[in-house]
């Protein structure tokens, strides 16, 4: 019976402890630093586009080393899904997309605090070609001539993949038909943008159009840049959302991204970073 | 047409060795029990499977020789081998396993169909031509399995246990027709079986067959009557065997309390006081002692009846000495029209000299 | 309705399914023969197509036929031919995704293949071909056929190797697997769902094709 009794307990103070959420174990374990002054532990939630982990991640622990009462918690899925789960009342504080689509969308549901949104990062899109380039594609301008000779076939992302929206956009603005050229054969749609870095950088295609930070991270070899002309902006705007109960820590986080440290690592990944 | 085969093959539990000759137009019968190695001598035979060493010598053609690097294909033998279950080819009819089985070039078209024609027509197959093999009974496709050998022109006929894949009601008379064949084909023929009755109505010699080696090959005669190992008593069918030993021209068996003269049993055969360990004594050999046998030939003996069985035509009684503390059991056997036990506990039985069998 | 997709996705199972034939009774042949230990690896490393992710297998096959890879670029340069992004392609994906199949169960059928009529054949005079083609094929007719159905009907439905190595290119390599994948994507739910039902509808008469070829052999 002793030993019973035992399990019993331990099973039931493992229960406890699992309830805890992973968001506020830190507090109740912590005890304060020798050296620090008495401080509260915060947490600021920032919901990100999964195009910005690497970068985000990254600057979150330099923020964290620099404010130790400050804790980062980020939660990364494509921008759609992020709205989501804020509409249904998630706990958020910070919001990150990669289209201004998703933001709109929030300010016009009241939940984003007004005058706190800013356009963050601009992403460019461009044309990746293989090492060799063989077919030597070198501007957006060569596309109209040699897309139609199409034993080898072009890459772009299908119409669910941001980079093959704006991709849809430059064929119009060069006077292509994408229509006729997909019937011709000439087109090879990605479902998504792994499949169409893979293709160029296997030298499967003769060149491809993606952003510049997927050709930087599939250290593709990248020969032209679309103007604003040709697609619009790419821009990912960041802001404060209304019910965040940290707001002066949100704020200094947010902050922290247009500085220059965040500058070096954005650019380095191939983002661009937009005064205000 | 002869057969000679000195070979040896390591098996699982024994080493196949053996070295004899199946001489021209002869039936041998290899004798043995399950697992003696029987079916793997034919296989070695046929080329199905290869010796570790020997060679095999078919009349003048050297099918196997492990000095020379010989080893003829199975289709290059011409040595017919019928399986235990006919491997038949399930998939064609009666008519066409046995076309296939002609020897491509050998007859023109005309001549070939008249061939086939015979032999089906021989062993009554015409009617089943056109049958799947798969939906013919077990007589007909022995028939069928044996007609694509007689068509084949095999040099020699080996059939790895006959008849034994068959209902028992069918077993008689289609030995009668398998014994017909063979007698016909002309050739040798070697066939293996473990059935003793079997090697002794089909066969003109018998091998006996022990864990690989040939214990005896002698005519089926004297097989029968001079098995001269124990095993090879066992599979022919010996029931009565006992330890023996001799001194002074005495053999005594304990353990059945009987004893016999050296000279009488064993004179003429060779047979020497070492050699001899054990008694056998077929029980249908032993007959009732009625009063005016020779006793220079033969030995009377009283045992006492522990049981009778009662078979079809006859008797067999289980008998023990009383004179022995710790008797062997005695089997003899009676037609039933000689004798009835009545109420008998104790029989009178002569034992003819000639029945004793001296075994190894 | 542009019905490249179907031409393509049938030609490309066909062709598969003949190479599939071939491969997998020579390979189950052999195999059979090999000694315990041999055997047992070769049946795991012709098996393993069947328990790999698909879009891992077509990356392997990325690493071996891409225009820059072992195989890929002695095509490509000596012979100005490339493996990838063609409607050949998926064939490559095809047979490594769909043989094991094939492989398995004929390798089951040639077991239970009774050696001894193997045996009497080959005393009986007749050739290791005549053998091979004439009985042991016939008798083993009912697994052979199942595993090409199998196969087939996987080489129909491939989606993630074909994918990798041929990639989405309408009126080239478009399959009806990949195309109902795009038009999901794309929001195109109406046209993906005809293709879904013309994908049901032809796997339905394979189906039925092959329960009446049983029934007919089991009237025979």
């Amino acid at each position: 019976m002793r030993s019973f009794r035992k399990a019993l307990i331990l099973l039931l103070s493992g229960f406890a402890a699992g309830c805890d959420k992973p968001h506020d174990a830190g507090v109740v374990n912590e005890q304060p630093e020798k050296n620090t002054v008495k401080q509260q532990n915060v947490t600021v939630t920032v919901f990100a586009a999964a195009s910005l982990t690497e970068s985000l991640t990254m600057l979150g622990n330099k923020f964290q080393e620099k404010h130790p009462g400050i804790r980062i918690l980020f939660n990364f899925d494509s921008s759609g899904t992020l709205k989501r789960q804020i509409e249904e009342g998630a706990v958020s504080d910070i919001f990150i997309s990669a289209a201004p689509k998703q933001m709109n969308e929030l300010e016009n549901g009241g939940r984003v605090l007004s005058g706190s949104r800013i356009d963050l990062l601009e992403n460019k899109v461009t044309l990746a070609v293989p090492e060799n380039n063989q077919y030597q594609f070198n501007s957006f301008g060569d596309l109209a001539e040699k897309l139609h000779d199409c034993r080898v076939p072009f890459a772009v992302g299908n119409a669910d993949v941001p980079v093959g929206q704006y991709s849809q956009k430059i064929f119009s603005y060069l006077g292509l038909k994408q229509d006729e050229l997909e019937k011709m054969g000439c087109l090879s749609y990605g479902s998504n943008v792994k499949e169409v870095t893979i293709q160029i950088s296997e030298g499967m295609v003769t060149a491809g159009i993606v952003y510049a930070t997927d050709a930087v991270s599939a250290k593709l070899k990248v020969v032209d840049t679309a103007t604003e002309q040709m697609c619009g902006r790419v821009i990912y705007p960041a802001a404060l959302l209304k019910n965040t109960r940290v707001q002066t820590q949100a704020e200094a986080f947010l902050n922290y991204l247009s500085s220059e440290e965040a500058k070096k690592v954005f650019e380095q990944i191939g983002f661009t970073l937009l005064k205000k | 047409m002869s057969l000679q085969v000195k070979i040896t093959k390591k098996l699982a539990n024994f080493s196949l060795d053996v070295d004899f000759t199946v001489e021209s137009r002869e039936i041998l019968a290899v004798l043995g029990a399950s697992g003696s190695g029987k079916s793997m001598l034919l296989k070695c035979i046929a080329g199905v499977e290869t010796p570790d060493t020997g060679c095999i010598v078919l009349d003048d053609r050297v099918l196997f020789d492990s000095s020379r690097k010989i080893n003829l294909l199975p289709q290059e033998r011409r040595v017919g081998l019928l399986f235990q279950n006919y491997a038949l080819f399930p998939n064609m009819t009666v008519y066409q396993n046995i076309y296939h089985s002609v020897r491509k070039g050998r007859y023109s078209g005309p001549e070939q169909e008249r061939l086939i024609n015979g032999i089906m027509d021989t062993l009554q197959l015409t009617k089943i031509r056109n049958n799947s093999v798969m939906r013919i009974s077990g007589g007909e496709m022995q028939r069928t399995a044996l007609a694509r050998i007689l068509v084949n022109d095999a040099e020699l006929m080996m059939l790895d246990e006959p008849l034994s894949a068959l209902d028992e009601h069918l077993k008689f008379s289609l030995e009668m027709e398998l014994k017909e064949i063979i007698g016909n084909f002309g050739k040798s023929v070697l066939f293996v079986t473990h059935d003793r009755d079997q090697a002794h109505r089909l066969g003109d010699r018998i091998a006996l067959v022990n864990d690989g080696l040939i214990e005896k090959i002698a005519p089926v005669r004297e097989i029968f009557m001079h098995p001269d190992t124990v095993e090879g008593a066992r599979i022919t069918g010996v029931k009565n065997i006992a330890a023996a030993t001799v001194k002074n021209g005495i053999v005594e068996v304990p353990r059945w309390g009987l004893s016999f003269d050296l000279c009488r049993i064993a004179g003429s055969d060779g047979w020497s006081e070492k050699d001899i360990h054990y008694i056998g004594i077929r029980m249908n050999d032993v007959k009732l002692a009625k009063g005016k046998e020779d006793l220079s030939k033969g030995n009377i003996f009283t045992f006492k009846i522990a049981d009778v069985l009662s078979n079809v035509f006859s008797y067999t009684v289980k008998l023990y000495n009383p004179d022995v503390s710790d008797p062997l059991p005695f089997y003899w056997q009676i037609s039933k029209d000689l004798w009835e036990p009545e109420h008998r506990n104790i029989v009178e039985l002569y034992l003819r000299d000639s029945i004793v069998m001296p075994l190894k | 309705m542009d019905l490249y997709p179907l031409y393509n996705s049938l030609r490309i199972a066909l062709i598969s399914t003949v190479l599939i034939f071939f491969m997998g009774i020579g390979t189950a042949y052999y195999v059979a023969r090999m000694p315990k230990a041999i055997k047992g690896i070769l049946d795991v490393l012709l098996t393993v197509p069947l328990v790999l992710p698909p879009t891992v297998v077509g990356y392997l096959l990325l690493r071996f036929l891409g225009p820059h890879r072992l195989v890929g670029a002695f095509f490509f340069e000596n012979f100005d031919i490339r493996l990838t992004m063609t409607w050949w392609s998926t064939i490559f994906a095809t047979v490594v995704v769909a043989f094991p199949l094939m492989y398995r169960t004929t390798r089951g059928a040639f077991e239970s293949f009774d050696r001894n009529v193997e045996n009497a054949a080959r005393t009986l005079g007749l050739s290791g071909s005549f053998i091979f083609w004439r009985i042991r094929i016939p008798c083993c007719k009912a697994g052979i056929i199942a595993g090409l159905v199998l196969a087939f009907a996987r080489a129909l439905g491939e989606y993630g190797a074909t994918s990798m190595i041929s990639g989405y290119t309408p009126g080239i390599t478009a399959t009806i697997s990949t195309t109902v994948y795009n038009l999901w994507r794309t929001n195109n739910d109406d046209l993906a769902y005809k293709w879904v039902l013309l994908n049901l509808l032809i796997s339905a008469l394979v189906l039925v094709f092959l329960n009446l070829f049983e029934e007919r052999r089991r009237k025979s």
